[in-house]
């Protein structure tokens, strides 16, 4: 649930700087394209760190509405990561209720090592996400 | 392994000033997680500070109808004191020989992997963890995936379990890790009973639906009635979320079963 209207949402989600600041770990963000972004992120996980180059891409485009993210993670000697997330927006009496669905799957060293803990490891880092987009809205309203 | 600055250290004081005057540090206890992802390259710390040679970290004291483990003391040491035998069996099933002769419970614990046994004992027999500065409820230590309530730099010494009335360890384990796919740790104390699971989700959690069945009938066939939610849990290609929800009633009950 967002204070604001389904426009001011989509145009935040698409912002290179509003999506570093909300990314746990994320160092750098450049828009390459309209819909393609790329990312420097460091994870911490337990025993592991690892820093992840990262192609973003938005797909299946239905502004303002519905988007899906094809993440496409190089993590060097760590692995790799590819995950999709669905995301839509929905327009309700107070703002806008964002939805999302996560999936994806990890190879390299990180999956012989931790593909138990993927699915965890993806739910607590897009949670993260949407929690600080979130509280981002309540933070413009309140300053 | 990329290289590192190795220090051993002989005082936990000392550990601590090495720790903040590094770049990127590591306490390494057992090493049994650690040492694995070095070898990897999964990490890559400036310096490894060594706690092994500080002796107040070391051994086993039963005290007033409390047990306080060493943060240092090794599973299988764990599994030879049978004061708490619910705890023994739990620290003789972790992993395989050499783990339990390296291993130790405050590496565990500090690591806080999701599907380590060590952290079903804690919170099912209500443990108090001792740092060198302070003293942790086992309730506020285990935060989530991987996290505790430990600050940078602070180091586990020691682990109090009190004593319970009656208490069993049951887990379904990953036959190649011994890793709980899931476990249960059942225990009734004067205060009442707790129910502590490890593997199924993020991080160990109380099974407070089931505590209270068993609170008021402790028989296994109660927590059949028991719905579980399995929707948050973990999934893998061992198990499914809905077979670890199964596991949780069906491990609880060969807990209870084994002390009813």
């Amino acid at each position: 649930m967002i204070p604001a209207t389904r426009e001011e949402v989509w145009v935040a989600l698409r912002s290179p700087e509003i999506l570093q600041e909300c990314i746990d770990g994320c160092e750098e963000m450049t828009a390459l394209d309209t819909n393609e972004y790329e990312a420097l992120v460091r994870v911490k996980l337990g025993p592991v760190r690892a820093k992840f180059r990262s192609i973003i891409r938005m797909l299946n485009v239905v502004a303002p509405e519905s988007y899906t993210l094809a993440v496409n993670a190089r993590g060097g000697n760590a692995g790799f990561g590819i995950g999709q997330a669905h995301v839509s927006l929905m327009p309700s009496e107070s703002g806008t209720t964002l939805s999302y669905e996560v999936t994806g799957t990890v190879s390299g060293k990180l999956a012989q090592l931790g593909s138990r803990l993927f699915l965890s490891v993806a739910n607590k880092m897009t949670a993260s996400f949407f929690n600080k987009f979130c509280a981002r809205w309540d933070n413009t309203r309140s300053a | 392994m990329y290289s590192f600055k190795y220090h051993s250290v002989s005082s936990t004081e000392e550990a601590c000033t090495l720790f903040e005057s590094s770049e990127s540090a590591v306490y390494l206890s057992g090493g049994m997680t650690l040492i694995p992802t070095l070898k990897q390259r999964l990490d890559y710390p400036t310096d490894v500070i060594d706690l092994g040679a500080i002796d107040d970290l070391q051994g086993i004291d039963t005290e007033n109808g409390s047990v306080r483990v060493g943060s240092r003391t090794c599973h299988a040491d764990v599994a030879c004191n049978p004061h708490i035998q619910a705890l023994a069996d739990l620290a003789g099933g972790i992993g395989d020989l050499q783990v339990r002769n390296c291993g130790t419970i405050g590496g565990s614990i500090a690591n806080n992997d999701p599907a380590a046994d060590y952290p079903a004992a804690l919170l099912g027999l209500g443990a108090t963890v001792h740092t060198n500065n302070r003293d942790i409820r086992a309730d506020e230590f285990f935060l989530d995936l991987f996290e505790t309530a430990l600050h940078t730099g602070e180091i586990v010494t020691a682990v109090s379990f009190p004593t319970p009335l009656r208490a069993a360890y049951v887990k379904f384990p990953n036959p190649a890790s011994r890793y709980a796919i899931v476990g249960v740790f059942v225990a009734e104390h004067n205060t009442g009973i707790r129910v502590a699971v490890t593997g199924a989700g993020s991080c160990v959690f109380r099974a407070t639906a089931i505590e209270e069945v068993l609170q008021r009938d402790f028989r296994p066939a109660v927590v059949e009635g028991v719905s579980v939610d399995h929707s948050k849990f973990n999934s893998d290609i061992h198990a499914s979320q809905e077979f670890r929800g199964h596991l949780v009633t069906e491990m609880t009950k060969r807990a209870v079963a084994k002390i009813a």
